[in-house]
Order: C-alpha cells, then sequence, then structure tokens
C-alpha cells in the first residue's frame, strides 16, 4: 500500500486491474499522457501526492520498450532508498516480460556510485575493495584524530570538554558541511581567523557584561518597575548600553585595517549600529503603564528569553550576535579536524558516502572514461527527485548532459520535499531547465488517493512562503458529493477546547471510531486507522495513552531507542563477560538466565568483592551449599568460565554461536526478539574492528548496544500494519496512505517553536557566512526555507487520508493570553529595527490559524461532509471510550464472523454495572425481564468474544475504573495456579514470558497439545453460552468453527471427546447431568481489589455460573488436565467465591470443578480420593471444604514477588513447556512410564496413561 | 543485608532510597558497581574543594592571602592529576575555570569565613573545623523499634558568626534543590511539596529537594551535636549549599584567556526551619521533616525496599537516569508485564 509502489496504482479507480491476473495496460489519465509522450532529452516531471509518480514512470518505461523498442538493458533507474528501489523493482517485474524486467538497472544512488566507483578502482588509485566509511567509522575517525592530534582549541561549549562530548560535536559538524557540499578549504577561505574571531568575542564580553548588571532584574529599576523614577533610571541603563555599542564601534574603527575590513568584523559593525537603534525602539518602548516592557532589555540584550514571562521570544539581537560568533570560532577549530579527516580518507584510500557520490561524478566529467559509461543507458529514470543533494544533482546532470548522453525523466514532488535538513535541494528539478537545453517541465494533479474535501484542505491552506500544485479528485465534479448522505471527510477538533490531553482525545477518537461510535463517520477496522505526528515524543505520547485503552497499536521504528528485554538481557550477558565488574548486569543474567532464586541473590551480594568473584568462588555442593538451590549458580559458573575461554580463543562471529549453543538464550526470548538476533549476528559480521581478530571487547559490546538503540533507520519508512493502529511521523509516513488519517499536535507550540532559535540555527548562521548570495547573516531571515519546509511537512501529512481526516489543534498565542507580566512576542517584535529581516518569534508558521481558515473554506463548499467535531469528543468520555479491540483475524475467516461488537456491547454494559455497583446476582438474570423493569441493569445474554485467550484476557479494571493501569502486576488466577505448581514456571510464563521450547518434531508436542485443547474447549464453552447452545450438537458445531477458524482440524478428536465427557458430567449428590443446570454466566471476569500484601488487582475468569435444579447458585471450573485437585488444594475456588460474593447478591452454595480431561476416565475411587464417587466428573465443595483464606494470600503474595523461588519438580514437569531448562527429573520424561510419582497411585495411574499415549518417542 | 555488616546510613543515601528504595538496595546495600564514572563535575569539585579547605586550614583571614595559599594548593593538585583532554588548549582552559571558581569563591565568602573560622576556632579548642568532609552524625531515634540509628552527613567545613553554627558544603550544583532555591521559608509551597512527595495519590516526586530537606536535618542535627561537643555554648546551626561546578556563569575572554565566574549560594536552614516547631525548642529544627526522617531509616533498617505504591512516580521519573534498571526486578517485571 505505497503509493510509489505498484500496489496502489492497480487499485486506483482509473487503473483498476486485478494484481493477480496479467495486467491490462495502463490507462494514462490527465497529464500522464504528456509525459509517456514527451520526446524531449530532459522532462521534470512535478507530481502532486496521490497523482501516481511510479505509475507514470512505468508506464514510460513500458511505452519506451514496447511501442519505441528500448532495450531493456539500456534503462536505468535511480531512487533514495533501498525500500525504493526494491518496490520499483517489483513493479516493472509485475509489468514486463521476465527477461525484460531483469535487464532493467535498478539502484539506489549510493549503491550506483558504488558500483562505479569500484569497477574503476585501479583507474581512480583505489583498492577494488576499498571500503565505505559509514557514519560509525566517521565518528570512530573522528575520535582518533581528537586523540592523536593536538589541535590546540578549547571547546567551552560543551560544559566539561570531555572527549566523548567534543567528538560528537566535531562529528555532527564534519557532516553538516559534508552534506552541503562546503570543503574544509572553503571554510579556510571564507571564514576569519580565530584571532578575528576572538576580539569580536570581546565585544559579546562586554555587551553580555552591561546587560547583566544593568538590564537585568538585578537593576532594581527595572525589578520593581511601578515609579516615574524607576522608568528614568531604566531608561539611563539603556542609553549608558548604547555607549557600549558606540565604543565597540570605535574600537573597530580604530583597529588596524587588516581586522576593520573583513566581511564578518564589517558585519558586525553594522550590527552593532542596528542594535544601538534596537536600543532606542526599546528605550521608546518601556512604560511603567504597560509593565511587561520591563522585560524587554534583559530579553533583547541580555538574551534572557527562558522562563514564563519572556518565553514567547526566541530570537533576540543579542543572542544571535553571541551564537554566530561563537560558533564560527568553533567552525574555524573544527575546520582543522575536518581537514585531517578528509586526508585521512585519501590516504586511507577509503571514501564516505558524500565522497563516493562525488568520486562517481568526477568520472562521468573524466573524457577518458565518461564516454564508456554514460554510452552504457539512453535513458535515466529518476523517482523522488526532490530528495536529491547537491552532489547528487550533479551526478545526474553529468551522467545526462548532452544530446549523446542519456535522456533523463526525473519525477518528484516540490510540495513533498522534507528532506531539506539533509542537505536536499527542493529546487532541483527547476534546475534542471537550467542545466539541460532540450527540457520539458510537466505537472501532475489528478488525484487517485484522496476524497476531493480532503485535497481542498491542502489546496487552501496558506502554505507561507511558497506555492503549491492543486489538487484534483479524479472522477469528481467539485462542489458535488459522490453519494447521497456522504460521510464526514474532514473533520476537526479544537484541542483547547476539550478537557482533556491531546492523546487521550486521539484515543478515544481511535476508540469510537472502532466501535462506529461516531457521529457519521463508519464504523473503522484496525488497518484503517494512521496517527501521524511532527516528532517522535508525540508519537510515544499517543501510543501509550492507546496502550492504556488496550487499543493494538504500532510505532514505526523505535521511538524511545530502546531495547527489548530479552535483548537487554543479551547485551548484559555480553557485558558481564567483558567486564567482570559489572556487577549489574551480571546480576541480570542470574536472574533472568539462571533463575537464581532473590533468596540466593542476596546471600552472593552479601559475600564480600564483586558479584563475579562471588559466583566464581561460592560453595554450590548440595548439602554443604550456603544457596538454597546451588545449581542455577553452578550452571551459571560453569557456562561464563566456559564463554569466557572461548571469548579469547574464538573469532567473533564464532563466539556469539557458540554462545548461543551454550547459554540457549533464545529459548527466553519472545518470537520478534528472535529476529532481531539475526540483526546481532548480522552486525557482527559486519563488525569491522581495528584489531586484526575480532573478538568480544568492551568496545564491540558499546557498538552493539550503539547499534541496537540506534538510528538505523533515518531514512527510515513507516509500514502500514493489518491488524494494528498505525503511529509515525510524518516523515516516516511520507509514501504510504491511509484509509482514516489522524492529525493531532497541530500547532505552531509543537512544529516550529524553539526555546532558543539562535542557538539552533548555527549551522544555518554558518551557511550563511559562506552563501554570497546573503549580505548579512546577522540580519538575515534564515527561517524562511525551514517555515517552508515545515509547510510541506504538513502538507505530506494532509495529503496521506483517503476517505477522512482528523484535525486536532489549536492556536498558539505569540502573544502570552492571559498570563500575567508575559511579554508579547509583537512588542519585542515592534522594537527590531527595519534592517533587521528575522523575526524574535525565530521560525512562526501560525498554523493553526492557516489550517482553520482552509477548513473554513472548504467546509462553504462541502457543507455536510466537513465538520467541527469538538463538541463530540468533549463529551464523549462520558461514555466508555476504554475497550479492548482485538479482532486480528477478522476478514479472514472462512466461517461465519463471530459477533465481536455485541461482545463489546455486552462487556461495556458489564463495565458500567461494575463501576455503578448495579450489578445484581447472576441469578436474577434467568428473571430479567422483571429487574429491568426496575431498571437495573443484568447481565443478559452474551455473545461470544473474540477468539483467541488473548482476545478474551484484558484487565477489566478498564472498564471499572478510570485511572490508569497497575503497570508492574496483574494477578490472574492462572499465573497464580502456575506458581503453586512451580514457581520456576510461573516465573517463565507470566513474568518473563519466555516461549515454550521448540516442538521436536515428530514427537506431537503433547503438553502444548494438552494446552491447546483445554483452551479450546473453553472457548467453545464461552461460544455455547453466548449463543444459548444446550445440545452436544450445538456444541460440536461451535468446536467445528472455533477449530477451523483457528487452523487446527487436527485437535478435533480430542476436542470432540472433551465436549462428549462434559456432556456425561454429573455431581454426586445432583441428578441431572451439569449441561442441564441452568447456565448464568461463561467467562465472567473479576477483579479484587486490596487483597491485603498483594500490589496490583488479582484478575480472573470463572469459567461458569450455573443454578442446580435445586436451586443452588455453583460457580464451576473446567478442567481439560489430568489431575484432580484435593478441596484443600482448592485455593483457586475459594477466590472465585471470594469474587462471587463482591459480584452478587446471592450466595454461592458451592464450587466445583468440571472434569473434561481424557484422563478423567479412569479415575477410580480406591485411590483415596477421599471415597469421593469417582463416577461423577464433577467435584462440588462447599465453603467448609476449602482451604482458609490466609492460604490463598499465601499463595498471592509469593506471586506478587516477581521473583521465583525454587523449582518444584513433580508430575507437572511432563506438561511443561520449559523442559529443555533441565529442571524436570529424568522420572517425568515424557514417554516413561510414570511409576515414580509420589503423588499417589491416582497420579501415577495418570502419568501412566499418559506415558502410554505419548509413548512414540 | 547480611546481619554482620554495620549499619552505615548516610544523608546522600536517604536521597537515593527517596528516588528509588529499589536503587538504594542495589548502591548501597548489594554495593553494585553501577555502569557511570565519577561524572567530571564531581572530580573537578574536589580539586577545588580541597584546595580551599588547605587554604581555609593556613589560618590566613586577609582575602589575597587566602586566594593565593588556595591557587597555590591548586597548582600543586592540578599538576598531580591526569585527565585527557583532546588538547593542552583545553587543559589549560579547564584549569583556567577552576582557578576563577577559586577566587569566585574566596571573593564571595573568603574573608567573611576565614574570619568565623578564627573566631570559633578560638572557642573550640583543639576541635576539628575544616574537612574536605568533616563528618558529622546524627542520632535518629526509631521510636516504635525502640532504637537509634545513626546516620552520617559531612560539611567541608564550620564557621562561626555571632550566634550562630554554620556548616558549608560545596556541592557541584544547585540544581538538585529546585524549588528550595528560590524559597525562603517552609510554610506554603515547600511544606506543601514535602508533604505531597510522600504521598502515593499525588504526583508530586521531588526526591532532590525533599532529600536536601532531609540531609538538613541531619546536618543540623550534626552540627548540634559538635557544638555541644566542642563547648562552643548555644549558637544556632546553619548550613549553606555552595556550589563550584556550576558554569552558567561563567564567561570566557579568548583574547585575554582569561576566565570569570561568580557563585551563588542557598542556605538551607530557613526553608528548613517550621517556626512551630521553633516556637517550642528555639532550635533550627522541623518536627515534621525530622519524623519523616525517622520514618524513611526505619524503612531503611526494615530492609523495606519494595517500590511499593510510588512505583508508579518512580518509573516516570526515576528510572530513565538509573544505572541498574537492568537488573532491577521491578523494572523488567514493568518491561514485561502482562498487558504490555
Amino acid at each position: 500500500m505505497t503509493e510509489d509502489g505498484g500496489a496502489e496504482d492497480s487499485s486506483s479507480p482509473d487503473l483498476d486491474s486485478d494484481p493477480s491476473s496479467n495486467p491490462a495496460p495502463l490507462e494514462p489519465r490527465g497529464n500522464q499522457r504528456a509525459v509517456i509522450d514527451s520526446t524531449a532529452d530532459c522532462i521534470s516531471v512535478d507530481a502532486g501526492a496521490g497523482t501516481g509518480k511510479t505509475t507514470t514512470m512505468l508506464m514510460r518505461i513500458e511505452h519506451a520498450i514496447r511501442e519505441e523498442g528500448v532495450d531493456p538493458d539500456d534503462v536505468l533507474v535511480l531512487t533514495f532508498a533501498n525500500e525504493a528501489a526494491a518496490s520499483i523493482r517489483e513493479a516493472v517485474t509485475e509489468r514486463l516480460a521476465p527477461d525484460a524486467a531483469a535487464a532493467i538497472d535498478v539502484y539506489t544512488y549510493h549503491s550506483f556510485c558504488y558500483r562505479l566507483v569500484r569497477e574503476y578502482a585501479y583507474y581512480l588509485g583505489l583498492s577494488p575493495e576499498f571500503d565505505v566509511v559509514t557514519d560509525h567509522g566517521r565518528r570512530r575517525l573522528v575520535r582518533r584524530l581528537l586523540e592523536e592530534n593536538d589541535y590546540d582549541f578549547a571547546d567551552a561549549t560543551r560544559g566539561d570538554g570531555s572527549a566523548a562530548d567534543l567528538t560528537t560535536s566535531v562529528d555532527r559538524f564534519i557532516q553538516g558541511m559534508s552534506q552541503e557540499d562546503i570543503d574544509p578549504e572553503t571554510l579556510d577561505e571564507r571564514l576569519p581567523d580565530v584571532r578575528t574571531l576572538e576580539r569580536l568575542g570581546e565585544f559579546v564580553l562586554w555587551l553580555e557584561r552591561q546587560a547583566g548588571d544593568d538590564l537585568s532584574f538585578d537593576n532594581e529599576a527595572l525589578r520593581w518597575f511601578n515609579r516615574d523614577e524607576h522608568l528614568e533610571e531604566a531608561r539611563e541603563s539603556l542609553v549608558d548600553y548604547g555607549k557600549l555599542l558606540t565604543y565597540c564601534r570605535e574600537c573597530i574603527a580604530e583597529a588596524p585595517a587588516e581586522f576593520r575590513e573583513d566581511d564578518v568584523v564589517e558585519d558586525v559593525e553594522r550590527y552593532f549600529r542596528v542594535m544601538q537603534r534596537c536600543v532606542t525602539n526599546t528605550r521608546e518602548a518601556l512604560s511603567i503603564d504597560d509593565p511587561p516592557t520591563k522585560q524587554l532589555p534583559r530579553a533583547l540584550f541580555g538574551n534572557e528569553i527562558w522562563g514564563r514571562a519572556t518565553d514567547r521570544i526566541e530570537q533576540t539581537p543579542f543572542g544571535r550576535l553571541k551564537h554566530y560568533l561563537e560558533f564560527m570560532r568553533l567552525a574555524r577549530h573544527y575546520a582543522a579536524v575536518y581537514a585531517d579527516y578528509r586526508t585521512a580518507l585519501e590516504t586511507e584510500r577509503t571514501v564516505d558516502f558524500d565522497e563516493l557520490v562525488r568520486t562517481a561524478t568526477r568520472l562521468l566529467d573524466d573524457s577518458a572514461v565518461a564516454e564508456e559509461i554514460t554510452g552504457r543507458w539512453t535513458q535515466v529514470y529518476c523517482d523522488e527527485f526532490q530528495d536529491t543533494d547537491e552532489t547528487q544533482f550533479s551526478l545526474i546532470t553529468q551522467l545526462t548532459a548532452g544530446a549523446d548522453r542519456p535522456s533523463l525523466l526525473a519525477i518528484g514532488d516540490k510540495d513533498q520535499a522534507i528532506y531539506g535538513w539533509r542537505g536536499t535541494d527542493r529546487e532541483g528539478l527547476d534546475r534542471l531547465a537550467d542545466a539541460a537545453d532540450d527540457h520539458e517541465r510537466i505537472a501532475l494533479e489528478l488525484n487517485f488517493r484522496s476524497n476531493q474535501e480532503i485535497l481542498d484542505v491542502t489546496n487552501h491552506c496558506d502554505y507561507g512562503p511558497q506555492s503549491s500544485k492543486t489538487l484534483r479528485e479524479v472522477d469528481r465534479t467539485p462542489g458535488e458529493y459522490r453519494e447521497p448522505n456522504p460521510p464526514h471527510r474532514v473533520l476537526k477538533v479544537e484541542s483547547s477546547e476539550v478537557g482533556w490531553s491531546t492523546p487521550e482525545q486521539v484515543a478515544t477518537t481511535v476508540s469510537r471510531l472502532l466501535n462506529g461510535e461516531f457521529e457519521n463517520v463508519p464504523e473503522r477496522e484496525l488497518a484503517d486507522i494512521a496517527v501521524i505526528v511532527r516528532k517522535n515524543s508525540h508519537a510515544q505520547a499517543v501510543a501509550d495513552e492507546l496502550g492504556d485503552l488496550q487499543i493494538p497499536y504500532e510505532v514505526s521504528g523505535s521511538a524511545r531507542g530502546e531495547i527489548s528485554p530479552g535483548i537487554r538481557t543479551l547485551l548484559s550477558y555480553f557485558r558481564a563477560l567483558v567486564d567482570p565488574t559489572a556487577d549489574a548486569h551480571l546480576r541480570r543474567v542470574l536472574l533472568y538466565r539462571y533463575r537464581v532464586t532473590e533468596g540466593d541473590l542476596e546471600h552472593l551480594h552479601s559475600r564480600t568483592g564483586p558479584l563475579s568473584d562471588a559466583v566464581a568462588t561460592v560453595d554450590c555442593e548440595p548439602g554443604t551449599s550456603p544457596l538454597s538451590d546451588p545449581e542455577p549458580v553452578a550452571q551459571a559458573r560453569e557456562h561464563l568460565e566456559t564463554l569466557r575461554d572461548l571469548r579469547s580463543v574464538y573469532p567473533l562471529a564464532q563466539f556469539v554461536r557458540r554462545f548461543r549453543e551454550l547459554t540457549r538464550l533464545e529459548w527466553f526470548l519472545t518470537s520478534e526478539e528472535r529476529t532481531r538476533l539475526e540483526r546481532v549476528e548480522r552486525f557482527v559480521e559486519a563488525y569491522d574492528p581495528d584489531t586484526v581478530l575480532g573478538t568480544l571487547t568492551p568496545a564491540f559490546v558499546d557498538a552493539l548496544e550503539g547499534s541496537l538503540r540506534g538510528s538505523s533507520t533515518e531514512y527510515g519508512r513507516g509500514s502500514h500494519s493489518a491488524d494494528c493502529v498505525d503511529v509515525m511521523t510524518v516523515h516516516q509516513a511520507k509514501g504510504l496512505q491511509f484509509d482514516t488519517v489522524l492529525l493531532p499536535y497541530l500547532s505552531d507550540e509543537e512544529w516550529c517553536v524553539e526555546s532558543d532559535y539562535a542557538r539552533r540555527a548555527r549551522d544555518r548562521l554558518l551557511a550563511a557566512t559562506i552563501d554570497d548570495d546573503v549580505e548579512s547573516p546577522l540580519r538575515a531571515d534564515l527561517a524562511a526555507e525551514t517555515v517552508g519546509e515545515e509547510w510541506r511537512v504538513l502538507h505530506v501529512a494532509l495529503t496521506r487520508a483517503e476517505n477522512h481526516l482528523f484535525l486536532f489543534g489549536s492556536s498558539y498565542d505569540y502573544e502570552g493570553g492571559d498570563e500575567d507580566g508575559t511579554l508579547p512576542a509583537s512588542v519585542a517584535e515592534s522594537c527590531l529595527p527595519e534592517a533587521v529581516e528575522w523575526s524574535v518569534t525565530g521560525e512562526r508558521m501560525d498554523l493553526w490559524e492557516s489550517l482553520t481558515a482552509s477548513f473554513e473554506r472548504v467546509r462553504e463548499d462541502y457543507p455536510e461532509t466537513v465538520v467541527d467535531r469538538t463538541e463530540e469528543i468533549a463529551f464523549s468520555r462520558l461514555s466508555p471510550g476504554t475497550i479492548t479491540y482485538y479482532a486480528r483475524n477478522r476478514g479472514e475467516r472462512t466461517v461465519e464472523p463471530l459477533e465481536t461488537r455485541e461482545a463489546i456491547e455486552t462487556v461495556h454494559r458489564l463495565g458500567r454495572m461494575l463501576r455503578t455497583g448495579t450489578l445484581t446476582a447472576a441469578g436474577d438474570a434467568v428473571e430479567h425481564a422483571d429487574a429491568a423493569a426496575d431498571g437495573v441493569d443484568i447481565p443478559g445474554g452474551r455473545s461470544a468474544g473474540a477468539l483467541t485467550a488473548d482476545t478474551v484476557r484484558f484487565p477489566v479494571e478498564t472498564l471499572s475504573q478510570a485511572t490508569e493501569l497497575p503497570v508492574a502486576m496483574d494477578h490472574s488466577y492462572s499465573s497464580m495456579r502456575t506458581h503453586e505448581e512451580c514457581a520456576r514456571k510461573h516465573y517463565l510464563d507470566h513474568v518473563v514470558r519466555a516461549v515454550d521450547d521448540p516442538a521436536v518434531a515428530g514427537d506431537g508436542d503433547r503438553s502444548g497439545d494438552a494446552r491447546l485443547v483445554g483452551s479450546l474447549f473453553h472457548a467453545v464453552a464461552e461460544e455455547a453460552f453466548a449463543r444459548e447452545y444446550r445440545t452436544r450438537d450445538r456444541w460440536c458445531e461451535a468446536a467445528a468453527r472455533q477449530l477451523t477458524a483457528r487452523g487446527l482440524e487436527d485437535h478435533a478428536d480430542r476436542v470432540l471427546a472433551c465436549i462428549d465427557r462434559y456432556f456425561d458430567a454429573r455431581a454426586a449428590d445432583v441428578d441431572a447431568p451439569v449441561h442441564e443446570w441452568e447456565p448464568l454466566a461463561a467467562e465472567l471476569p473479576f477483579s479484587l481489589e486490596d487483597v491485603p500484601g498483594v500490589s496490583g488487582d488479582v484478575i480472573g475468569y470463572i469459567d461458569s455460573v450455573r443454578r442446580t435444579p435445586a436451586g443452588e447458585l455453583v460457580v464451576l471450573d473446567y478442567k481439560a488436565t489430568a489431575t484432580r485437585i484435593e478441596p484443600e488444594d482448592a485455593a483457586q475456588l475459594l477466590l472465585y467465591l471470594r469474587a462471587c460474593d463482591e459480584l452478587f447478591d446471592e450466595r454461592v452454595s458451592r464450587v466445583g470443578y468440571v472434569y473434561v480431561g481424557e484422563a478423567g476416565t479412569d479415575i477410580d475411587g480406591a485411590d483415596g480420593h477421599g471415597g469421593r464417587d469417582a463416577d461423577h466428573r464433577v467435584d462440588l465443595f462447599t465453603r467448609d471444604q476449602l482451604p482458609d483464606w490466609t492460604s490463598v494470600r499465601g499463595t498471592l503474595e509469593a506471586v506478587d514477588e516477581p521473583s521465583f523461588a525454587d523449582t518444584s519438580p513433580g508430575a507437572h514437569c511432563r506438561y511443561c513447556p520449559h523442559r529443555s531448562l533441565g529442571c524436570a527429573p529424568a522420572e517425568y520424561a515424557p514417554g516413561r512410564g510414570g511409576d515414580g510419582g509420589e503423588d499417589g497411585g491416582g497420579d501415577g495411574a495418570i502419568v501412566g496413561l499418559e506415558g502410554d499415549a505419548g509413548g512414540d518417542e | 543485608m547480611s546481619d554482620e555488616r554495620p549499619l552505615a546510613l548516610s544523608a546522600d543515601g536517604l536521597e537515593t532510597y527517596l528516588r528509588c528504595p529499589r536503587r538504594y538496595e542495589f548502591a548501597r546495600v548489594h554495593e553494585l558497581a553501577d555502569d557511570e564514572d565519577d561524572p567530571p563535575a564531581e572530580r573537578r569539585l574536589d580539586l577545588c574543594r580541597q584546595a580551599i579547605c588547605d587554604a581555609l586550614r593556613t589560618g590566613r583571614t586577609d582575602a589575597d592571602a587566602l586566594e593565593t595559599a588556595a591557587l597555590e594548593r591548586f597548582e600543586t593538585l592540578w599538576s598531580d592529576r591526569d585527565e585527557r583532554y583532546h588538547s593542552f588548549a583545553q587543559r589549560r582552559h579547564e584549569r583556567r575555570v577552576l582557578e576563577a571558581t577559586i577566587r569566585a569563591y574566596v571573593e564571595a565568602f573568603g574573608a567573611e569565613h576565614a574570619g568565623g573560622l578564627a573566631e570559633l576556632r578560638a572557642d573550640a579548642g583543639d576541635g576539628e573545623l575544616i574537612g574536605p568532609h568533616l563528618p558529622l552524625s546524627s542520632t535518629v531515634r526509631l521510636p516504635e523499634r525502640e532504637t537509634t540509628v545513626e546516620v552520617d552527613a559531612a560539611v567541608d567545613y564550620v564557621v562561626g558568626g555571632g550566634s550562630t553554627l554554620t556548616g558549608v558544603r560545596f556541592v557541584p550544583t544547585l540544581a538538585p534543590l529546585g524549588v528550595l532555591r528560590y524559597r525562603d521559608e517552609w510554610e506554603g509551597d515547600v511544606a506543601g511539596l514535602f508533604a505531597d512527595h510522600f504521598d502515593a495519590d499525588e504526583e508530586t516526586f521531588e526526591p532532590g529537594p525533599v532529600g536536601a530537606l532531609l540531609e538538613t536535618a541531619v546536618v543540623l542535627d550534626g552540627l548540634r551535636e559538635l557544638r555541644d561537643r566542642l563547648g562552643l555554648g548555644d549558637r544556632r546551626c546553619r548550613y549553606l549549599s555552595v556550589p563550584l561546578a556550576d558554569r552558567s556563569n561563567t564567561t570566557v575572554n579568548w583574547i585575554r584567556e582569561s576566565v570569570e565566574t561568580s557563585l551563588d549560594s542557598v542556605d538551607l536552614t530557613d526553608v528548613f526551619l517550621d517556626h512551630h516547631t521553633y516556637g517550642m525548642t528555639l532550635e533550627h529544627r522541623n518536627a515534621t521533616v525530622e519524623e519523616r526522617l525517622a520514618d524513611v531509616v526505619g524503612r531503611i533498617v526494615d530492609e523495606r525496599f519494595e517500590p511499593g505504591r510510588q512505583w508508579e512516580q518512580i518509573s516516570a521519573h526515576s528510572c530513565e537516569d538509573c544505572a541498574y534498571t537492568v537488573c532491577c526486578q521491578e523494572y523488567v517485571s514493568s518491561e514485561v508485564a502482562f498487558d504490555d
């Protein structure tokens, strides 16, 4: 679904074709025909968003090959990113004959240059194996240069002058200069010498000091500023400051000509005059009737623009001067490192990315080889041409210059040029006209993506200093609707008028869209919706809120640069290996890989010396060891010792392989993390340390961590998820389209307000110094281009939406609004003399105002579809917008979809009842008609929920309380049960969420099966309840559906057997079988709050609530497992009782288990099960038979500690999915007879049976 | 913590505990090394601290003489010190910054404090008045446990001044004091902030200022103990923080190769002092803070290191810069929480 790939275009209304069949010839629309037919040597196509850029390019290629007999070998396509190259390659393959498609060259700029340079390496004096220095390599080289040379300068801006900070700073400088194509020689030539800059710096110091003394609030006249004499004194101080400026100018005038006549000095001298004018204006602006004016002197001349009173000011006359001169001084020094960096590349015969392109360009300019190269192609196509930078532009023009070189089709969208900050040149498309003699310019404006309402919002928007193309929806008459009663297309929300935060507004909107609750917008699915934001921090805030509402989302890229827990453990393990003092990392490894108990960890910590010593020396002999479980520590010790040996022996890649084999760390990783492991392996293979033999070193671990955290997705494009709400930045969204797009944070505050603009624009100030077109860098407005780019970013954002566009924003008040004492931007602005071209607000868009104006205009044309929905959002919180909406398989099911919506509504209702305390006894539900008449909500029938265990397990407190979810721990009874059974398993299942052991082929994975069968049966039972199925046949039907939907037909026999057993099940003292007992509720969620000693709530689901023919209210739990549970062990049931006491008015008489597992058939009464009648599959217990509440609490408290105690080996080990950990004694191995069980004859018999059944190993 | 280890509580540690009890356990009980070296600011601070204390120890009270002594001492310390910079120019520059700091100290406090020291020494006999790290300790009573615990703190020197005894502590910057820098009384903002920090239902999470208040309680009590031990009469005790590694006021003149700076300071006594308690005791005390101090100390003694209900605040504020998240059970649990 990319706008540049073929997929979108094949589904476009005009290019409709079934991608699976042979593609029909594409039918050009609008100006596309002109592009295809043009015979100019150089064509630049400015193609708007959604106008089929790539399709048009493909059509021209196809036309050339089919109609004009161009040999596919002669076609070259260049793109920016690898993704784009891949999608073009795919599209070409789809449309052309395979051999023709394969003959076309598709490259990225870098891969193209790399191949050229490699081919001509000998000619260029390079080794064909030459290296390309990556960003990482550049930084390493810079660090080395700084270490090896004495550059004789001090950097005072970085705080402590530490080497790492300085490296970062110089590295960034070199990167910036290189992108701008500014070489060290130019800097050397154009910048004044250090001495000159230092002398100018002295003026800055004088001015700063005087402003600090006299113009700040240290001056009482300005601090109080409420009497006439204060005004007088303040004005005097300004006069004195003006005198100092005069003095500075005199100093320049009297200086030697060499200094005086330097361009920069002259500019500074003129700027002092401007500042004097500004002082005069400020003097006049001061007024005790207007108290905020007292802020002017300290802001404008002291650059004090932090704090509430002056934070509307982002740039000041003095700040501009100070940052300009300070950065030039640094640049002057950094240029020396930059020069050495270039030299180092040359002597080491390597190139960086920019140099790679320049080298290739030189080849094309070299008459000896140019013809040979350019003769290979007759047609060159460049995609996304607005993103070419200076060096790439030169490459392309060289490649296609003149009649004897290939023709060029450059296609791009000037309105979507959003990489200016990386040095790209949006005007490239236009400049081609100057570069080529035979040039034709064509614009594409017919849009195949969005509704006209959406296009008009962007068409009518005032983009500041630039014009933009006018986009038209294909086949739509302006001003008319496509259908009667059209849905809303463009919806606006005034964020500041809604009483809660922007992320909350977004999440609520998403929730309502998913529920179909949004007025006049049809219900949307997860895949339809994208939230597109300006900054990563916005994405994270929105994601957090969606997460709180349990709405599945995916944030593109790693906004926080965080490393997932499992990979973190891997890094920690490496860290512990290379650094014996890395105690914290070793602790993690012990805790999360070796599962050393907290008590034992405490003991290890309490020994003297570092933790690694304690691990190495502690006595691990069973019997004498001070540890409660020495085995894990012994294992950890053994692994650590082995790995430390291997580390020095093996090269990196092999070491990592051995590491994985030995530690089996993968089993503690999620499936996602396992794929990350591949990335680690790739990194290991590519890692090229300076040493000859790469071994595991601290530097490697640092580099690996950096890479895993890092910004590897610089050109990163987001992705369109099928089952999540996508959250991404505009830059990531470029090239994608979504049915419904939400754009929050549309406000200057979030887009262009910066604390100190001049400081942030230091690079631009420097570039302006070198640029001949800029007369005075100090006075020029350098923000125009960046503001223009911000507008284009907005354009990209607006044009992502196909059907529905939501705009959330607010005005940013540059005047300070009602806040007392705040200095309005306009007052400060009025003090600036005319000669100053920049604004005190730095960059300013008035984004929301402009967008709102456009919105109003479009609303006039389309009053039915363009609406303000602020009120709907403002009041929507009254109904719960917090739901779980996991409909993952919707649309893929071959069977009738279950009615998720109804389930959701029921859950909502239940939630409301929980909250309002009107949930009545479930028993009353039988006579719900009466109760309903009383206006009391009761749970009636339910529709089945979605299918998987995940889908139904969501914490009910999202509904019942407004507060956030407890992050740390929730306790479900299943986790508690696991804990009782085996603490280690609990840890793996519920805390670490370790994946199960890999299934061994052929063994049928009995343990996993048993659990799967259990959960399938539960799902069937739930559906049966919801659909009021009472017969065996209907249950089997439901089972068939469930099995098919999950592709688990293989398990049909076992599930159906469970159903049979359920229909046979009866209790000892009740005549009717259990299936005839009146069902009142199924999968009933509960939440026990404030269990003493337990943090977080205890949550769970009650399988079934029923009324026996005798009228007893009973709670039942289905057991698909083998073992009968004694009443004194039935803590779980006690928990249910307690929950029911809270949920219902009527008291539950008995609780019990219904055994539907296969082993149940063989239970006989002779095994000491307290004489219960084993013919009955239902065990019912009274309250008195159950264990004491304190024992349940004990268990809960134990679970609450996210530690894990010992393993407790036993019969459950047979079914444990973590057997690979080796904690299960051999006698419980699957396939062995169960005669070693310690749980008595009954269990022994069961194990034996299971053993027989699974004994095919 | 095992029983054989002596209980060592420090005022610094209390602040760590306020940031996160688990962090306290890792750093102070298990003594796990964290990834961070001493930040440069700390190391620089130590050089200046040592030089100034040594200069005060000479007994000179004249500002110029004091400055000379401090700078001479600093020169020796600096030349013994080995820190890598990318250039000699940078090294020279760093040195100038430190020298400027010392000069700024002498200008702001030197003569007055040297005089105050001399005055005190006359009364104090042989008692040590100058550090660095002059140890103080406060005995905190834990009524519920019927026991007492010593909490250590340190100032760098103490000076007299009429009826007062002031402990002076060099700190890197005043930033951790937060709002305390801008307030001069307990009642109002500060009392509210203090109460809210300990209220798990409030969003306020201010371990910096709250820790500083607990530390002030310890220091003032320690000073009173010192006063009584040295027989310094009934002087009222005060506590002053002086930042030596704050570069926000530093200006560099590259032409003249000179660096200038100025020093602020914060007297925590006034913002700590609660007038009600003062009325009862006529000492610079604060019953609220002292009760809370006993409570926090009690928790540490009981080894209560679970973040508990404050986890939400802690995870929002403290985890970001914590070196122990990597091995912290709470943190990892939250990463792998059930409903992530």
